[in-house]
């Protein structure tokens, strides 16, 4: 594990970098961002820095501290996820324990703590008192996809970095540097929208299968009669929930593309930039009014399904809608 | 070995160097002179603005041995162990994690004894506002009637949480926001301090974007610092905070001006892949619409609340919008971040809110005005007045932003209608119009607006999925007793018979037919595919020519209910 | 009785064996408490003959306390805070922890013939029954005095005395914004009122005299302060000024839909001020028909004249949909913003 393995997020890894050379690494930092754009990386990499005993180079990849790292075994190396659905208070009592020992090597203990925002309120309180308090020396990297979520006491006593995703050309050479083809590169970092993650899942095979499926489905409808639509929204009802949310994603997708489309932007911001010709000749069926209804649309059946609506209406309603969309003048 | 931060190293630790808080300082150090201590005090005010520093100093000037004094030493083992937090006299409580009774019980307990080492015992409750109401009570009856050596200092960011009780115990002192400039003396001084590498613009922007308050600022020095070596400039704070600064903002805010959606999604699209916030894209460019829209107002305005001091660029600017333009897309952009943040696609959310703005229409704004007038006179006296669809000019396919929908009415046959209608006949004269909203009772023609109507409600209403589901039906009867729907499948009639659905659609039919009536829904395979119920009207493109010059049937109605006078607005004649 | 014949009593020498202080206005109820007991105990006598409970104690507890002769001499002064002896009585007579019909009679003998060198207070700021047996007992053989929330008329005599107390004057546009800040609250505490003066006092310290502006820094920045300001700042139209101050109320937590009432009642009192001169009314009659201290009468007339009735009613209905907006969720406080703008125009 090196510095040089993260892809992008110059600045925040510049400015980690300096922080642990020159010594002044806070006891609490907070990595926020959204899911699968490399948090964990960089914390993993942050910790192996910290840990590492080299003089010169940190992390150094060779003394025992890096060694122990990379077999997963490094004592004073902690991490904590969520159990389940959230972080529980008894894990951070664990933790508590675990830190009211003294370290093995003596030196400081790094603790990392992803989805630091699903830790329940009573977790979080606990965690609080340790944060104020840390028993010897200790660094906390806190993972957020969500700041929001967190207390705000809890951000009050961490310095904050904020991660974004990647740039879709950066994280398109990456790919395609890992020996990925070129135009599935480019895809999978558009849809992907900067998660490497993500465009990663969307490189395996078939991971492009929800969103073919979408692209088949609008222009079924846009094209057959209304019994698309009974038989689209019995499909739908029969995926898991969250396939299904994905699977509108990529319906909203589509539709902001033919929307790009039709406002005449051009093909430079498509998502879906592999099926530009397809989208470009459906483009004429539609109108600028109609494409915002229809996102607006999908927005709708996205919060109601959130909110367990039943599916199979949802869906049906989502889509009827869509289909009259794309046939009204 | 973990470092202090500044805000610590910094804290203030006497009044001298309390910063921004003068009126504070002063009273409490003549309160300490003139020996006139409340037994508690409520400091309340924003974050890092200085309230638990100044609960301390106060706690050491009582308790110095040189005391009490308004010049604490620092230096006696008093003062000493109230800085480091181990006096036996001091006690530091943080509500947020002791919010509850058991503690405040505790407390009162240990309120009994006598100070050790100093003349007080001092009980600094932090964020109390966060105690339960149980804990409250029970602190009441401390605050009462306090021991004569205890001192209380209640802190608080949220004073009106305070049960008025309490409240009225208490001396309060409110904190105010430290002013830029003060904060940046601040930070200029302790960064000739430390020695560090800060060009003067960069202290000067970290001020701005503290807030006012000190801790924050302090924050951002030191995360600049810690970013490298080099000097710190302006550029690399707005780096740091993720700001996307002026340039970026005024090139955006001319694209808008143009309408020129293209240029905005580039701006929109380079920004993001630099690694800009989608949600502070769009909130930096409504903080520079507002302030556009008050420098517009007021040119002679504060500098202080605006966003960036370039007072030429927005003259300029203020000259490309209209006052309620920019009210409208401040409303938008506000509304766009506010769903970017939980959005799936933060980008789309903002590419949508862009193309809205990019379709606004400029003459809108006066006769939403008007509408809405008309709308809050009907909500006061109870009546319904019929909603005229304004004129809007058209613009390319318009789009309107999505505006809360009103419930659209149905107005009673009465002599007001007559005009109504008659004015109607002009527009629709002109070009097609929006949905016409005035009916009557239930003739044949009209049965089908209703259904209209009782759709657009469920829309406005927020039932989306009862909406759904019944608009697969149509109303094709209705008498006094009587509205037949008609399904062409059984699963949505079904539903709709069902008793939550169809008491929902009766109450609704009754709003606009004006009888009670009993829904009965049939199966029929002459029903038409459902038309799709048409969106609030304001989403279609309306096309009329008809200057604002005119007398505006919304207008003329106002006239009506207001009782005749035209109230002149000459700035929505065009500015 | 009221406040100020027991102050009177008091200076007489009259002090009464028992008063039962009562009402919401706790100010009140404490200063009457203390002018007793100074009245009774000099100070080195306090800590043996004052005995202050935080509640009942039980009836012959009670009564033997009060028939107990002090230790040292002198007299007892047994003060009783939050009673709830005089608690509106549940139906169905005896409940537990009423007490028991013999164990009462003996107290109302004992009320009814005190000894002399026993005093009691009993103090309460919840409801009292007036019918009750002990309530008419206590009014007979001593004082019951209820000390209701001052009205907005009778804080400036209060003003003037506790201005004297702290040996301080007030500039007269002080007074004015003082009383007129005091005129917006719907409740007024003296509590409050209390500590801000003496705030103001240290404040101004080395001064005799407090200034508007003193006040206007030194002051607590509660709404009702802020709207204030806010519809100063907006008749002279500084949008800016106006906007800060909404801003920070705002931003400190302060609920929109507070800020709406509070300014609602001011651009009503504004627009009627304004329709009652038009009928011919002086400010004098104004306020008394606004139910206002006759200067605020005044300044209410002065302010509407910056408004045009249209704008008035304007204002009124745009609060009104604001109202409705926030509390169905629809609007966010940037709907007071616009308010505020479009006053300035």
């Amino acid at each position: 594990m090196k510095w040089t393995d993260i892809i992008g997020h110059k600045d925040q890894v510049t400015m980690l970098r300096h922080m642990e050379s020159s010594r002044r690494m806070p006891h609490a930092v907070l990595f926020a961002g959204p899911k699968g754009i490399g948090k964990n990386l960089v914390a993993n990499v942050v910790a192996a820095s910290l840990l590492c005993s080299d003089q010169e180079e940190r992390p150094c990849g060779r003394c025992h501290s890096c060694q122990q790292i990379s077999y997963g075994s490094h004592p004073d190396f902690l991490h904590i996820a969520p159990d389940g659905t959230n972080i529980k208070i008894e894990q951070i009592r664990m933790l508590q324990q675990e830190l009211s020992m003294a370290s093995f090597s003596g030196q400081r203990r790094v603790c990392i703590i992803d989805g630091a925002e699903l830790m329940t309120t009573q977790a979080a309180n606990s965690l609080l008192k340790v944060l104020e308090d840390p028993p010897g020396e200790i660094v906390f990297l806190l993972l957020a996809a969500n700041k929001q979520m967190l207390l705000t006491t809890i951000i009050s006593r961490c310095m904050v970095i904020a991660f974004q995703p990647l740039a879709d050309e950066l994280l398109a050479q990456d790919l395609m540097a890992k020996g990925y083809l070129p135009e599935t590169s480019e895809v999978a970092a558009r849809l992907s929208s900067g998660r490497m993650g993500i465009a990663l899942a969307l490189l395996e095979p078939e991971g492009l299968a929800l969103r073919n499926q979408a692209l088949e489905m609008i222009l079924k409808l846009m094209d057959s009669k209304l019994e698309a639509v009974w038989h689209s929204a019995g499909v739908l009802e029969k995926m898991e929930r969250n396939d299904i949310l994905e699977f509108i994603k990529y319906v909203t997708y589509i539709l902001r593309d033919i929307l790009l489309l039709v406002t005449g932007q051009g093909k430079q911001w498509l998502f879906n930039i592999d099926v530009a010709e397809e989208l470009c000749e459906v483009a004429d069926m539609w109108s600028e009014r109609r494409l915002v209804t229809a996102i607006r649309a999908v927005e709708t059946a996205r919060r109601a399904l959130l909110a367990n609506a039943n599916t199979r209406l949802t869906s049906e309603a989502l889509l009827i809608r869509i289909y009259d969309l794309a046939r009204e003048v | 070995m973990a470092y202090v931060a500044l805000y610590r190293q910094w804290r203030p630790q006497d009044f001298e160097n309390l910063v921004g808080q003068k009126h504070i300082s002063v009273t409490l150090k003549n309160a300490i002179v003139s020996g006139k201590i409340a037994h508690a005090y409520l400091f309340s005010g924003p974050r890092g603005t200085g309230k638990t520093s100044t609960a301390k100093i106060l706690a050491k000037s009582l308790n110095c041995i040189h005391g009490p004094t308004p010049e604490p030493c620092n230096v006696c083992l008093n003062c000493q162990s109230i800085n480091t937090g181990t006096s036996m006299d001091v006690f530091e409580i943080d509500a947020a994690s002791n919010r509850g009774i058991d503690e405040i019980r505790e407390l009162r307990e240990t309120v009994k004894f006598a100070p050790v080492d100093g003349r007080y015992k001092v009980y600094i409750i932090d964020e109390v506002h966060m105690l339960t109401t149980e804990a409250f009570n029970a602190l009441l009856k401390t605050l009462e009637e306090p021991p004569a050596h205890v001192v209380f200092i209640l802190a608080t960011t949220e004073a009106h949480k305070i049960p008025a009780t309490i409240h009225s115990r208490c001396q309060r002192y409110d904190f105010r926001r430290i002013d830029a400039e003060a904060i940046e003396g601040r930070l200029t001084a302790v960064v000739q301090h430390e020695g560090l590498n800060v060009a003067p613009d960069a202290l000067k922007l970290i001020a701005s974007h503290a807030d006012g308050g000190l801790r924050d600022a302090l924050s951002i020095l030191d995360q600049c610092t810690t970013m490298e070596n080099g000097i710190i400039t302006a550029e690399k704070v707005r780096q740091l905070l993720g700001l996307i600064g002026h340039e970026w903002v005024w090139s955006i805010t001319e694209a808008l001006a143009e309408r020129d959606f293209k240029a905005v999604l580039m701006a929109l699209g380079e920004l993001i892949a630099l690694g800009k916030e989608v949600r502070q894209i769009l909130l930096e460019v409504a903080l520079y619409m507002r302030s556009i829209m008050l420098f517009k107002a007021a040119p002679d305005i504060d500098s202080i609340e605006l966003y960036g001091d370039d007072r030429n660029v927005l003259a300029k600017h203020g000259e490309q919008f209209k006052h309620d333009e920019l009210i409208d897309m401040i409303k938008i952009l506000n509304e766009g971040a506010n769903d970017a943040k939980w959005a799936p696609e933060p980008r789309i959310t903002a590419e949508m809110t862009l193309l809205s703005l990019c379709r606004r229409s400029a003459q809108a704004d006066m006769a939403n005005l008007l509408e809405r007038i008309a709308i809050l006179e009907e909500k006061v006296s109870g009546q319904s007045f019929p909603r005229i669809e304004p004129p809007i000019i058209k613009q390319v396919e318009t789009v309107r932003p999505p505006t809360p929908v009103k419930p659209v009415v149905v107005q009673p046959v009465s002599p007001k209608s007559i005009e109504k209608v008659e004015v109607k006949q002009e527009i629709s004269n002109e070009q097609p119009q929006t949905e016409p909203v005035v009916s009557s009772s239930s003739s044949s023609s009209d049965v089908k607006e209703i259904w209209d109507n009782v759709l657009k409600e469920l829309v406005a209403g927020g039932k989306r999925s009862v909406h759904a589901c019944v608009s697969q039906g149509k109303l094709i009867s209705l008498d006094d007793k009587q509205a037949i729907v008609q399904f062409a499948a059984a699963f949505p009639k079904e539903r709709t018979e069902k008793e939550d659905y169809r008491i929902m659609i009766e109450k609704v039919l009754t709003q606009f037919c004006g009888k009670t009536v009993q829904l009965c829904c049939i199966l029929g395979s002459a029903a038409v595919a459902p038309k799709a119920a048409a969106l609030p009207p304001k989403e279609k493109p309306v096309t009329t020519a008809s200057p604002l010059e005119e007398v505006h049937p919304a207008l003329r109605q106002a006239i009506h209910m207001f009782g005749g006078k035209v109230i002149k607005k000459e700035e929505y004649k065009g500015d | 009785m009221g406040y100020a014949e027991v102050i009177q009593g008091l200076k007489k020498g009259q002090v009464k064996s028992v008063y039962l202080l009562y009402g919401e206005e706790a100010y009140f109820i404490k200063q009457l408490e203390q002018a007793v007991i100074t009245a009774v105990l000099v100070p080195e006598e306090i800590d043996m003959n004052l005995l202050t409970l935080d509640k009942d104690p039980a009836i012959n507890e009670l009564i033997a306390l009060i028939e107990t002769v002090p230790f040292m001499g002198g007299k007892n002064v047994i003060h009783i805070r939050g009673t709830a002896l005089l608690r509106p009585r549940k139906n169905g007579g005896n409940e537990q922890g009423e007490i028991s019909d013999k164990v009462e009679e003996r107290l109302f003998k004992v009320i009814s013939d005190m000894p002399d060198y026993t005093h009691l207070i009993l103090s309460t700021t919840d409801k009292v029954d007036k019918r009750r047996k002990l309530f008419k007992l206590i009014e007979k053989h001593g004082a019951t005095v209820e000390l209701v929330n001052i009205k907005a008329k009778d804080v400036r005599g209060w003003l003037t005395a506790k201005l004297a107390d702290l040996n301080k004057r007030m500039d007269s546009d002080a007074t004015e914004y003082f009383l007129g800040v005091v005129s917006i609250m719907p409740q007024i505490s003296l509590n409050f009122l209390h500590n801000e003066l003496e705030k103001a006092a240290l404040f101004t310290d080395g001064k005799t005299r407090i200034s508007q502006s003193d006040l206007i820094t030194i002051m607590s920045s509660i709404p009702e302060i802020s709207i204030f300001s806010m519809i100063d700042a907006v008749s002279q139209k500084q949008m800016g000024k106006a906007l800060q101050l909404m801003g920070e109320q705002l931003k400190s937590g302060e609920h929109p839909l507070k800020l709406v009432s509070l300014l609602a009642r001011q651009v009503r009192l504004m627009w009627q001020a304004k329709e009652m001169s038009k009928d011919g009314y002086g400010s004098r009659e104004i306020a008394e028909r606004l139910g206002l201290v006759p200067f605020i009468g005044e300044k209410m007339l002065k302010q509407s004249k910056n408004f045009t009735p249209e704008i008035l009613k304007e204002i009124t209905l745009a609060l009104a949909a604001a109202d409705y907006d926030l509390k169905s969720g629809r609007a966010n406080k940037s709907a007071l913003e616009e308010i505020i703008i479009a006053m300035c125009r």
